[in-house]
């Protein structure tokens, strides 16, 4: 025993954004949309009943498919409803991630007004395939190396079995791209809970214990 | 006849101890003839040296510091000590603590890899002597009981971003004013302290609300009810009780550990110094 007392003060806690940007194509019908449903909820839960998560992050969710679309504006989890997920129609991964890109930018203007500091916000994309013909893979690759430099936001891209890793390596830088072991997403957003302070002070995944209890960095054939 | 006592040390944070990595922060008072100096130093998460760098910093400020205060007397005598002259004196003071950094980047580390913080106080006569880079708090509690910030901690863009003594800052003076705060406090003390980041929340009113705007503002105010009854009460009986300066950085390690819940939630590895001036004991 110390014999030492002492209170502490409430601190507002620092928002940290983070932007999950979903596939909803046409592929992801049946099993995958409702495995990655449950795993949304069960997050949903977990940050909820965190007081310290649930006061400083702010959840955002994209959805691509034939279109893309912010069904959720960054929002901190007692202020909306975790929606369920429909999978039709094609992939617009790229306009998927340049939506989630825009909103950190709209992010970032409100938080330097209302905000003393903030956490770098994240980008999470979730894929079972990779981006439609006709998207900006050279143009995006471009954006996302100079904004990597300027630390402007982390991004990570997960894959589950069978996402064209060549493709998303055209845009992504490789230490980047992650594929989930089966339809483990409840797994990942388990951990990923724990994980957003170190994802957010800028380290990889990879460098985060326990992530490779479900993913790979590497592709699975 | 009061005189100073000191609690000081560093413990990891619960995210590094998850992680299985060292306490990147380190601490250390050095007792000379009529003067104290306290040193803290945060070493930067991201690099993987930065322990090795808080660690040396803080040996080599010492050694520094002392030399200066030796050299310019300021221990001896009732010379007066200018905001002006300290202001100009730590900053060289400061760069050759970053040269002897260099000097072990030489030995086969990366000088970037040994990124750390660093804040100063010396403490001499009835005054602080105070000097930092990068962010930490200090503060001091005067007579009156009320409790004072003596330096303005530099956040960058986002949270856990800050300077460092290794960053580029000392190529300019514009660079060199903006970065390098100084300060002397003359007052009437009764305890002060100086902490890294780990320990602000506990301990800092640091981001309160504006109940008018609901804006969120770094106030950077003292939070009174951490300090109050410890060094009114506890540390003195502590004191009282003839613990040995390792008797008491133990108690302290264990209250930095987990003294209350936001102490023992933090993922930021902790340190703080805290000095106290108690009644000399009858021997």
């Amino acid at each position: 025993m110390h014999g030492l007392t002492a209170q502490s003060p409430n601190n507002f806690q620092k928002p940290c954004l983070c932007i999950l940007a979903l596939d909803v194509s046409g592929s992801m019908a049946g099993a995958p949309i409702t495995e990655l449903n449950m795993a949304l909820e069960e997050f949903y839960q977990s940050i909820n009943i965190d007081d310290e998560a649930a006061e400083k992050l702010e959840i955002c969710l994209i959805t691509f498919a034939s279109e893309v679309k912010c069904i959720q504006e960054p929002a901190k989890v007692d202020n909306f409803k975790m929606p369920t997920l429909k999978a039709d129609g094609l992939t617009k991964l790229v306009d998927g991630i340049r939506l989630a890109i825009k909103q950190v930018e709209l992010r970032k203007e409100y938080y330097k007004k209302y905000s003393p500091q903030y956490s770098r916000p994240m980008i999470i994309v979730f894929t079972d395939g990779g981006p439609d013909e006709d998207q900006d893979i050279y143009g995006l690759s471009q954006e996302l190396k100079t904004d990597m430099i300027s630390k402007k936001y982390t991004l990570h891209v997960i894959g589950t079995s069978g996402f064209n890793y060549a493709k998303i390596a055209e845009f992504c830088p490789k230490e980047l791209i992650y594929q989930l072991d089966g339809l483990n997403y409840s797994r990942f957003f388990k951990w990923l809970s724990k994980s957003t302070d170190e994802i957010s002070s800028g380290k990889n995944f990879i460098d985060i214990s326990g992530y490779n209890d479900f993913m790979h960095q590497s592709p699975i054939n | 006849m009061q005189d100073w006592n000191y609690l000081f040390a560093s413990v990891r944070g619960k995210g590094h101890i998850e992680e299985n990595i060292p306490c990147q922060d380190y601490c250390s008072v050095f007792p000379h003839t009529g003067y104290t100096i306290c040193v803290v130093s945060d070493g930067a998460g991201s690099c993987e040296n930065s322990h090795i760098g808080s660690e040396t910093v803080t040996q080599s400020a010492n050694i520094h510091f002392s030399s200066l205060v030796e050299e310019k007397k300021w221990n001896k005598g009732k010379k007066k000590i200018t905001l002006e002259e300290w202001q100009q004196t730590s900053q060289k003071t400061l760069r050759a603590i970053r040269d002897d950094l260099e000097k072990i980047s030489i030995q086969g580390y990366n000088f970037k890899s040994l990124s750390c913080t660093l804040i100063v106080v010396i403490q001499i006569k009835n005054k602080l002597l105070v000097t930092h880079i990068g962010d930490g708090r200090a503060a001091y509690c005067n007579s009156n009981d009320e409790w004072v910030a003596m330096l303005t901690p530099y956040k960058g863009r986002y949270s856990n971003e800050t300077v460092f003594i290794t960053s580029d800052i000392w190529e300019d003076e514009t660079s060199l004013n903006k970065y390098i705060k100084s300060t002397v406090v003359v007052e009437k003390i009764k305890a002060f302290c100086l902490l890294t980041d780990g320990c602000e929340n506990a301990s800092f009113e640091c981001y309160k609300l504006d109940e008018e705007t609901q804006i969120p503002e770094d106030i950077n105010k003292p939070f009174k009810d951490f300090f109050h009854e410890n060094v009114n009460l506890h540390i003195p009986n502590l004191i009282k009780s003839q613990k040995s300066q390792q008797e008491l950085n133990q108690i302290w390690k264990s209250f930095l550990t987990d003294g209350n819940d936001t102490l023992k939630n933090e993922s930021d590895d902790k340190t703080m110094i805290l000095a106290v001036k108690v009644p000399l004991l009858e021997s």
